[in-house]
């Protein structure tokens, strides 16, 4: 087919045609890359700065000091969060207690953002947190995260979810 | 030959076509010519620069655009939402480019009186025509339809909580959202507004494509680079005033698709179906009665008088003779505005360059990346402050050349032949109009944003006094560059006016982003950052003597038109 020809409305209604043929094409192949589009959906967190030090450790041990972590603001309050998702397996297990006794709605919405962005073993993560803190708040946070997860058909963290609603239940 | 008329005269479509009384050789004329039209566009031909006889049609483009915007927006949704959130930001998205689409295309799809000064004195019957016109519209959205979704629609297929029956379903609820919006802007303009949209709006409209995907392209670097996750989280939290938009009911529609849920909300389905055969009913209805009460060049003919001019010896207002320092500098920025206010064409050549400072500001407005760079030193949060300061520079090269070009540049004889004694404020007001018509707005608008963020209006108003100095050089490195003929003396051809000055545009950029990387580090210091102003506006004066001998020796000379 000559340019001429593809000025045809014939030609004209091949080309766009092809273009939608191509765009399917395209479409389905992108469907199938499912696993590639998910590798870029996972959190970064920050290394903890030496003045935070102190503050982790005390809160590894159950023993945070109210008056210093009062004067931090949310964005460095976090950072112990992210410290504690750095940390290698298994992680400190009093820590998120600590954490969720002091700021308990700050902590429980990092964690559910994590539940929700994190790349698989981060959400593992999370979960260990929710379940570790032991609070009762977290509750409906993971009930609505269960039926998220069920819809997501995300068996593995469904499992999870359900085990840590389970235990918190229980306590 | 006889055969084939007569195979043609009992065909299936013709049968068809004679049980609802229509002509069929009228009708399939008609109907090619206003496909032809379709694939011809004039708006869309405006907004990409193609021509009717170009092998890649307006049309072409315009599909093109349809499918880049919708795999953008797939390839920032895909896996990081939820089916629901998908469908519901697709559908929405399709819903309202149809809708900009049809107004756009009113006069090709829908009504043009001008058709009567064309077909007026033939025998075709009403209902012949309005089948052909009626056809030839469904035959667009369908394309349209097709073209926005097509992405989402087989997509969808890859996400996790999708089974086969997303596909059927989510390309009935495209239909049935995308034939309630033209229904309903269709019913709109026939029985309560003038009966078809203005100009300035159509001219507005055709843009928004572009500038949806200008939206999802940033927007989707911002999604990349957002470390608070914020599309994943508002797409889990949902606020509950989504579900009252009918995009929300359709969505909800296909999400009861998926296998994990109880079961399918078929009556929404049907209720879409029933609300479009009422719509459709009324607009079919509505749109008979206009197409029979056609006037040969009713409402098609655009304004015959325009709006009265001052008096002679007293051109331009207050702010013209605040800014203009001669009669001859006033006239120039005089004609420049008036002809920026005036020209739908130089205006929708124009906006675009200033996209990106605006993309930018959003950017690091939603990024949290407009730090202050006289307190902050982090670099990724004072780069894009830095960086939206001197992209100010970009605009300048693009807009005053745009100046160049008219749809009524065979009117420039009156320049030619009028007495123009001092080129040099005659360039002046060419370069004044663009930097306080277009830039200065910007300019304000930054420091508001930056004042409000930073809290500290000395910071900001520092800050902007250099992205000034800025404007002010490009301008003047524009009239030592570029600034060779007078204003619309030339028509817009393709090609002329982008390609043309590409080489003197990344000088000025390459420069600019030279100069920001100065200010980077000239601005840790007080001193150094005195240091580096009092430079930056030695360089601007040195480019203002140039920029007047230049002009003297060039400016609309006969040499620059050979």
């Amino acid at each position: 087919m000559n340019k001429r020809e593809l000025r045809t409305l014939k030609g004209q209604t091949l080309l766009l045609g092809a273009m939608f043929f191509a765009s399917a094409v395209l479409a389905l192949f992108l469907a199938a890359q499912r696993g590639f589009f998910e590798k870029f959906i996972e959190e970064r967190y920050v290394e903890i700065p030496p003045h935070l030090k102190p503050l982790a450790d005390a809160a590894e041990q159950g023993r945070l000091d109210r008056a210093a972590f009062e004067k931090l603001s949310s964005a460095d309050r976090l950072i112990l969060y992210d410290d504690w998702m750095r940390r290698p397996d298994p992680p400190p297990a009093r820590t998120p207690s600590a954490l969720v006794a002091s700021d308990s709605g700050l902590y429980l919405a990092r964690a559910e953002r994590t539940i929700v962005s994190g790349r698989v073993d981060q959400k593992m993560r999370a979960l260990s947190f929710l379940e570790l803190a032991g609070s009762r708040a977290a509750i409906p946070l993971l009930r609505k995260a269960l039926q998220w997860s069920i819809k997501r058909q995300t068996a593995e963290i469904t499992a999870k979810i359900t085990e840590t609603l389970d235990r918190l239940e229980r306590n | 030959m006889t055969e084939r008329v007569a195979r043609r005269g009992t065909s299936l479509t013709n049968r068809i076509l004679r049980l609802w009384d229509i002509r069929a050789r009228p009708f399939r004329a008609l109907l090619r010519a206003y496909v032809l039209m379709d694939f011809r566009s004039q708006q869309y031909g405006r907004a990409t620069a193609s021509k009717p006889r170009d092998l890649v049609t307006p049309l072409f483009w315009v599909v093109g655009q349809y499918l880049l915007l919708s795999v953008l927006a797939c390839a920032v949704l895909f896996a990081r939402v939820d089916a629901f959130c998908f469908t519901l930001v697709n559908l929405g998205l399709s819903m309202l480019v149809i809708g900009t689409s049809l107004i756009v295309e009113f006069n090709e799809v829908v009504l043009d009186p001008e058709d009567l000064n064309v077909i007026g004195h033939q025998p075709i019957p009403l209902r012949t025509y309005s089948a052909a016109r009626l056809t030839n519209l469904l035959a667009y959205v369908l394309l349209m339809t097709v073209a926005l979704n097509i992405f989402p629609a087989i997509m969808g297929l890859g996400l996790r909580d999708t089974g086969w029956i997303y596909l059927p379903a989510y390309a009935a609820a495209a239909l049935l959202g995308n034939l309630a919006v033209v229904g309903g802007i269709l019913l709109l303009y026939t029985a309560f507004m003038s009966g078809r949209p203005g100009d300035p709006i159509r001219e507005v409209l055709a843009w928004t494509q572009t500038i949806l995907i200008m939206v999802a392209f940033y927007g989707g670097q911002a999604v990349f680079r957002d470390t608070q996750d914020r599309l994943e989280m508002a797409a889990y939290n949902l606020p509950q005033w989504i579900m009252y938009l009918p995009p929300a009911w359709l969505a909800s529609f296909v999400d009861s698709t998926s296998p994990a849920r109880a079961g399918t909300r078929w009556w929404i389905l049907g209720a879409g179906v029933a609300f479009n055969i009422a719509l459709w009913t009324l607009v079919l209805q509505r749109i008979s009665i206009a197409y029979a009460r056609m006037q040969p060049a009713g409402a098609a003919w655009q304004r015959a008088t325009l709006p009265v001019l001052r008096e002679a010896g007293r051109l331009g207002g207050s702010i013209v003779r605040l800014l203009a320092r001669s009669r001859v500098e006033a006239a120039s920025f005089w004609l420049c505005s008036t002809m920026l206010r005036r020209d739908y064409d130089l205006r929708m050549r124009s906006w675009p360059s200033l996209g990106v400072i605006i993309a930018l500001i959003v950017l690091g407005l939603f990024a949290d990346q407009l730090g202050d760079p006289f307190v902050d030193q982090n670099p990724a949060k004072t780069v894009l402050p830095i960086a939206s300061i001197y992209l100010l520079a970009y605009p300048l090269p693009a807009i005053i050349h745009n100046l160049t070009f008219s749809r009524d540049h065979a009117a420039s004889w009156i320049l030619w032949s009028s007495p123009i004694s001092d080129r040099v404020a005659f360039a002046e007001g060419i370069r004044k109009a663009v930097t306080y018509r277009i830039l200065f707005p910007l300019l304000i608008l930054l420091l508001i944003v930056y004042a409000g963020i930073w809290r500290d209006v000395g910071h900001a108003l520092a800050h902007v006094a250099v992205g000034w100095l800025v404007v002010i050089g490009a301008g003047h490195a524009t009239q030592i560059g570029i600034m060779r003929r007078y204003p619309f003396s030339s028509p817009a051809t393709r090609g002329s006016i982008i390609g043309s000055i590409a080489l003197f545009a990344g000088i000025v950029n390459v420069t600019a982003m030279t100069l920001a990387a100065v200010h980077y580090f000239a601005v840790r210091s007080l001193l150094s950052f005195t240091a580096y102003v009092v430079a930056l506006a030695g360089l601007v004066y040195g480019l203002r003597i140039l920029s007047k001998r230049v002009i003297q020796q060039r400016f609309a000379v006969v040499a620059s038109y050979e």
